[in-house]
């Protein structure tokens, strides 16, 4: 989560200094290179967006996690899997959108499923827990938050 | 007749009497426009300033009036007040006449709104509409027979003629009850209904806007028809509120439909204008579409309002907000036509421009009614929930099916939702984020199939409520 914030505040640095530049050819009256700037600090500000929903979605999965494996920088949650700074989102567009679909648990891994109607994506990730209560805990936050009954074998 | 029943009648004419004097003289009354063009004075000023007064007065008396006893005493004391103001127009004109008119038209905005009250408490919430429609009728017979006066006797003998009428309000007025079991409902603070009570202002200035704008563009255009006018102006008013009255109490049928009709019926007046004549002919087949449409227009949301009325807030509140909406609707829509018609254009172009200004209220209307409508049955459906216990508000939860599509915590929202409850307030009670409550939200409103917390209590709650 750090690094994601890390690099929304890099991102933000970035777009301003591109459209410094802009804003003072505008000013000097040169307005063909005013325009050039302008055209070239699009990039960083659609990407300071994008990221800037990205760390939403990251806030969203932090603040409803289910399950966090701290020493791989995993966060399960009701809507979705945050992996360093990678994302997946589910369950955040009703019927229609990307939902979990399945859940196992079993020693040492949790595979989770997740996709719409027509294609699915599966995950597999060390769970690090160490007991069959905090399986049985993990097990039945799923089912209350997600509706999915985790799968589990091996305890 | 029962005791109920008599009540009911009482407060009908009570209302009808003092709004017929508010009707004839006071609020653009021809018997006002008679007086001050026979004393050369300026129509515009004096007008415009009763009108402006009136909105404050009825504001006023919406916040003021809190109880039955209040609002007897308010309808009462401003009635009264009305009936001394009116004492300088059988004198010569004077400066005294416009103060006169101020206070007036604020007092009787006070009293009028009070009358929310007996509305509420004296008619039951499903025949309201018929309430309605009564004094709308009851008024606009007064109002023609007090132009009748003006027209063939004088203008002095049909303000006697409004006064006792004036009069007679204050009698029906001072029968009436000032302690019933209205004094014991609850009132819930505006806040609780703003959306609902906005949607209606809303919708009552879109659709009085159009009134305002008829007045000032077709009206001109017939002057030279005094005669007829004076008596047929609001008859076919009356006779499309009658008509509606009629099918909506014996035949149950869907109040919206009357919308479209009234829609098309404006439409149609306003094409008739274009392509007629100004003939007494021509004017009796504008006149009758335009003021049927009018008159359906106006008991639509006057029943709007009666409905309101149920929604637990101080009835005078609503019903003076309502009624200042239609004062402000109709003085826009007057400023309107006013401008068009002093803008030296041809009589073509006036209304063509006023055609194409009621069509864009008219578009609106539909979607504005269909959700003040959502909003009012959830209210409804929102008050008969939090009255409900808790196992039957389980019962109503269990017995849907879309809940099995639904997971445990977003039945935690729902329920939450059914409450009434905002997003902040959900999240604070499941200790949650606002924005995961704003993601749970979504994910109940797409799997009920819904697009708005309206439509999902409506919904959830039309069996029970």
């Amino acid at each position: 989560m750090s690094s994601l914030q890390a690099k929304q505040s890099h991102l933000a640095w970035l777009t301003v200094a591109a459209m410094v530049p802009a804003v003072l050819l505008a000013i000097l009256q040169m307005p063909q290179a005013a325009r050039i700037c302008c055209a070239l600090s699009i990039l960083p500000l659609g990407m300071f967006c994008r990221h800037a929903w990205l760390l939403r979605a990251a806030a969203l999965i932090e603040d409803n996690c289910i399950l966090a494996v701290p020493d791989q920088d995993v966060v399960i949650s009701t809507f979705g899997l945050r992996r360093g700074a990678r994302v997946y989102r589910w369950g955040c567009n009703g019927v229609q959108g990307i939902r979990l679909l399945h859940v196992a648990i079993d020693r040492e891994h949790i595979w989770l499923v997740f996709g719409d109607d027509i294609c699915s994506e599966s995950v597999q990730l060390p769970h690090g827990l160490t007991d069959e209560k905090s399986v049985g805990l993990t097990a039945g936050k799923f089912r209350q938050e997600t509706g999915v009954r985790a799968e589990v074998s091996g305890w | 007749m029962t005791e109920q029943t008599s009540v009911r009648l009482l407060s009908v004419a009570a209302f009808s009497f003092l709004s017929a004097y508010l009707l004839s003289f006071l609020f653009e009354g021809q018997v006002l426009y008679a007086l001050l063009d026979a004393n050369g004075l300026d129509v515009q000023s004096y007008v415009l300033s009763v009108i402006i007064a009136h909105f404050f007065g009825l504001l006023s008396g919406g916040f003021l009036v809190t109880s039955l006893r209040q609002a007897k005493r308010v309808l009462l004391i401003g009635s009264v007040f009305c009936l001394l103001t009116g004492i300088p127009f059988f004198f010569p004109a004077s400066p005294l006449w416009q103060p006169a008119l101020l206070a007036a038209g604020f007092a009787l905005g006070m009293a009028i709104s009070a009358w929310g009250f007996y509305l509420h408490a004296c008619t039951p919430s499903g025949r309201r509409v018929r309430t309605c429609a009564d004094v709308l009728i009851l008024s606009n017979l007064l109002m023609i027979s007090i132009n009748l006066v003006s027209l063939h006797i004088s203008s002095r003998a049909a303000l006697l003629f409004a006064m006792l009428c004036l009069a007679a309000g204050v009698g029906f007025a001072w029968l009436l009850p000032h302690a019933d079991k209205a004094e014991e409902t609850r009132q819930k603070s505006v806040g609780h209904v703003k959306r609902p009570l906005l949607m209606l202002v809303l919708f009552i200035v879109v659709i009085t806007i159009n009134s305002g704008l008829m007045y000032q563009v077709i009206n001109p255009a017939f002057s030279h028809l005094t005669g007829l006018i004076s008596w047929y102006w609001a008859l076919p008013y009356v006779t499309a509120i009658a008509v509606m009255r009629g099918v909506l109490v014996k035949f149950q049928c869907r109040r919206a439909t009357f919308l479209y009709i009234a829609m098309a019926m404006m439409i149609a007046a306003f094409l008739m204008f274009m392509l007629l004549g100004r003939s007494a002919l021509d004017y009796l087949v504008v006149n009758t579409l335009m003021l049927g449409s009018m008159g359906i227009f106006d008991l639509f949301w006057w029943s709007m309002i009666g409905e309101m009325l149920g929604l637990g807030l101080n009835p005078a509140n609503v019903f003076g907000i309502g009624l200042s909406a239609n004062v402000l609707g109709v003085w826009l829509g007057g400023i309107l036509g006013v401008g068009m018609t002093s803008a030296a254009l041809a009589d073509a172009e006036v209304t063509a421009i006023a055609l194409t200004v009621v069509c864009i209220t008219l578009a609106i209307l539909p979607p504005l009614e269909k959700q003040l409508n959502l909003i009012m049955k959830s209210h409804a459906h929102r008050d008969a929930y939090e009255r409900m216990d808790l196992e039957s508000q389980h019962n109503v939860l269990s017995r849907s099916a879309v809940v099995d599509l639904l997971t445990d915590r977003e039945q935690d929202v729902l329920q939450q939702l059914l409450e009434g409850k905002s997003n902040r307030e959900i999240a604070a009670a499941l200790f949650i984020t606002e924005s995961t409550v704003k993601t749970h939200v979504r994910n109940i409103f797409s799997k009920c199939d819904v697009s708005s917390r309206a439509e999902l209590i409506s919904s959830f709650l039309k069996h029970q409520a």
